[in-house]
């Protein structure tokens, strides 16, 4: 489903050059979880903007669905590929009311847009219909995500990208919004690439993951690689270590 | 490793039945209702979701409401004084110098337009009455006491140049300044990285326990809280729902702590669906009873 070999990514020139992508390569199957580890800075989030089609100076080959994917994308390449953002309060905006922002991604890609397919796409993501008329202040974190998953999922993409999709989120509401991720891949056989910096979440929902750092792919693992710790790198081994519960006999 | 003293004869900090209520009439919100706990010379977690009143609580420790709001409490003693009659004077002699307050975010702490020695070293002159080579020497101190690796360099530099890690770290070396009996930290480890967060909590431990400090650390995540703490908290909708010592959290008793914990996707357990809480309405009734004693 998606290709990617050797993106490189450079901000800013000469010496004051930075390099948030450097060389990096995977290939994603159709209907598989591929998740990206890493801490802050680690270029996770400026890959996926590659792939997602929000960044224009990479250097490198990017497939998707089998069709190289240019530097300045056409509507029906636009189609393919969308994405969740981290903050569900920053991700809509504040003076729509839901139903304008469901609309606005048919808008764009001239596909017809009814009441009906904007309260489908709501119900898909298990909010009432009602939630049309609806402002995002009148919404809580957990509804305001499901809200953008449905803006994604509005126009039948075959690949999400999601940076963070929970991080903002409680545990309890974490679950639901994971949990109704799950679903929706299998009912519509979408292609995940999950961008966490928690590991057990991106264990939850990948198959297979790599792990990043300053640029680079570390280490490409299975979800099981990570639970019986296998083969790690040391850099690896040292996120592990430190999500797990901090132990008051380390310090 | 110290051996921890949980319950002390006189703690530090003893609340009964603290109130907080926003706005007033029938628009009121009760954001916390009927608390009481005490604080030794431990680390007490205070867990909850969004909403739960957990931040409230650390800032009506400090009266630091909004106007809007009223605090009322049978009881707020500190150290022997009633922090719930203090005036807002005396408030001034009690915050930041007995009772410190570390905030999530260092970015939004400190002064973009100062460099870290002179804001270190304006808590130093405060606090302390130290001025010029000896106020310098003493903030160097500091930023070496909290393992900051060239403290020479890191004097001169502005809050924009440093990483989130080392803020934090900063923000607790001018808490320490003072010397304070409480420090209540407030998600101090939310915005840093896993890695980052590690080495923080290692730090904060070592100063706590060296210098026999109160700490009250407010937290969403369970599983930080449960390592780190001794005693747990847990708050849903401005009341403690379940008090108990954070090694026993996986044997936790009410039906709204065990949810959180199993909502939480592990490692080590691989599932194919989360389980999710379901909020019981008797949850928000008032619980009224006497805890800690």
């Amino acid at each position: 489903m998606i290709e990617i070999e050797s993106i490189n990514l450079t901000y800013g020139h000469g010496k004051s050059a930075v390099r948030p992508l450097n060389g990096v390569s995977f290939k994603i199957e159709k209907g598989e979880a591929f998740g990206i580890v890493g801490e802050s800075g680690c270029g996770k989030s400026s890959l996926l903007r590659c792939i997602g089609g929000l960044e224009r100076g990479w250097e490198g080959r990017i497939w998707i669905g089998g069709s190289e994917i240019s530097h300045s994308r056409k509507a029906h390449e636009m189609r393919v590929v969308q994405m969740v953002f981290q903050d569900p309060y920053g991700t809509l905006h504040p003076r729509h009311t839901i139903g304008t922002a469901l609309f606005e991604p048919l808008r764009a890609q001239g596909m017809p847009g009814s009441g009906e397919i904007i309260e489908k796409a709501l119900s898909d993501v298990g909010l009432s219909p009602s939630f049309r008329t609806r402002y995002p202040h009148q919404l809580s974190g957990g509804q305001r995500q499901r809200v953008a998953i449905a803006r994604a999922l509005i126009i039948g993409p075959d690949v999400v990208l999601l940076d963070e999709p929970t991080s903002a989120l409680d545990v309890s509401v974490q679950a639901e919004i994971l949990n109704l991720l799950s679903e929706l891949r299998k009912l519509k056989n979408l292609t995940y690439i999950l961008v966490s910096h928690d590991l057990a979440v991106t264990a939850h929902m990948c198959d297979r993951l790599v792990v990043m750092n300053s640029g680079k792919i570390v280490e490409e693992l299975t979800g099981d690689d990570l639970r019986n710790n296998n083969n790690c790198h040391p850099y690896t081994r040292e996120l592990i270590e430190s999500s797990q519960r901090y132990k008051k006999a380390a310090a | 490793m110290i051996a921890h003293q949980k319950h002390e004869a006189a703690p530090l900090l003893s609340v009964r039945g603290l109130c907080v209520r926003f706005g007033n009439g029938s628009e009121a919100v009760a954001a916390l209702r009927n608390l009481s706990f005490d604080l030794g010379k431990e680390k007490l977690g205070i867990v909850g979701e969004s909403g739960s009143g957990k931040s409230t609580l650390g800032r009506a420790i400090l009266k630091l409401l909004p106007r809007m709001a009223t605090l009322s409490a049978d009881r707020l003693d500190f150290c022997g004084s009633d922090i719930g009659k203090a005036t807002e004077r005396q408030m001034l002699q009690i915050r930041g110098r007995q009772i410190g307050l570390i905030l999530q975010d260092p970015k939004y702490a400190l002064d973009p337009t100062m460099k870290i020695g002179d804001q270190i070293g304006e808590a130093v002159t405060l606090h302390l009455g130290k001025r010029g080579k000896d106020k310098k020497n003493h903030v160097l101190e500091i930023l070496d006491s909290v393992k900051i690796r060239d403290p020479q360099r890191v004097y001169k530099l502005y809050p924009h140049q440093i990483s989130g890690g080392m803020g934090q770290r900063i923000m607790i070396a001018m808490t320490l300044v003072a010397q304070p009996k409480i420090i209540i930290a407030d998600e101090p480890t939310s915005a840093l990285d896993v890695t980052v967060r590690r080495q923080l909590l290692e730090l904060l431990d070592e100063l706590v326990t060296a210098r026999g400090i109160g700490l009250i650390f407010i937290t969403h995540d369970l599983g930080l809280a449960e390592g780190f703490c001794d005693r747990l908290l847990i708050m849903y909708s401005g009341q403690i729902l379940e008090e108990l010592p954070a090694s026993s959290l996986s044997n936790a008793k009410h039906p709204y702590t065990r949810g959180l914990l199993e909502s939480m996707p592990r490692l080590e357990t691989p599932t194919e669906r989360l389980s999710v809480l379901v909020r019981d309405p008797a949850w928000q009734r008032d619980v009224s009873r006497s805890l800690s004693q």
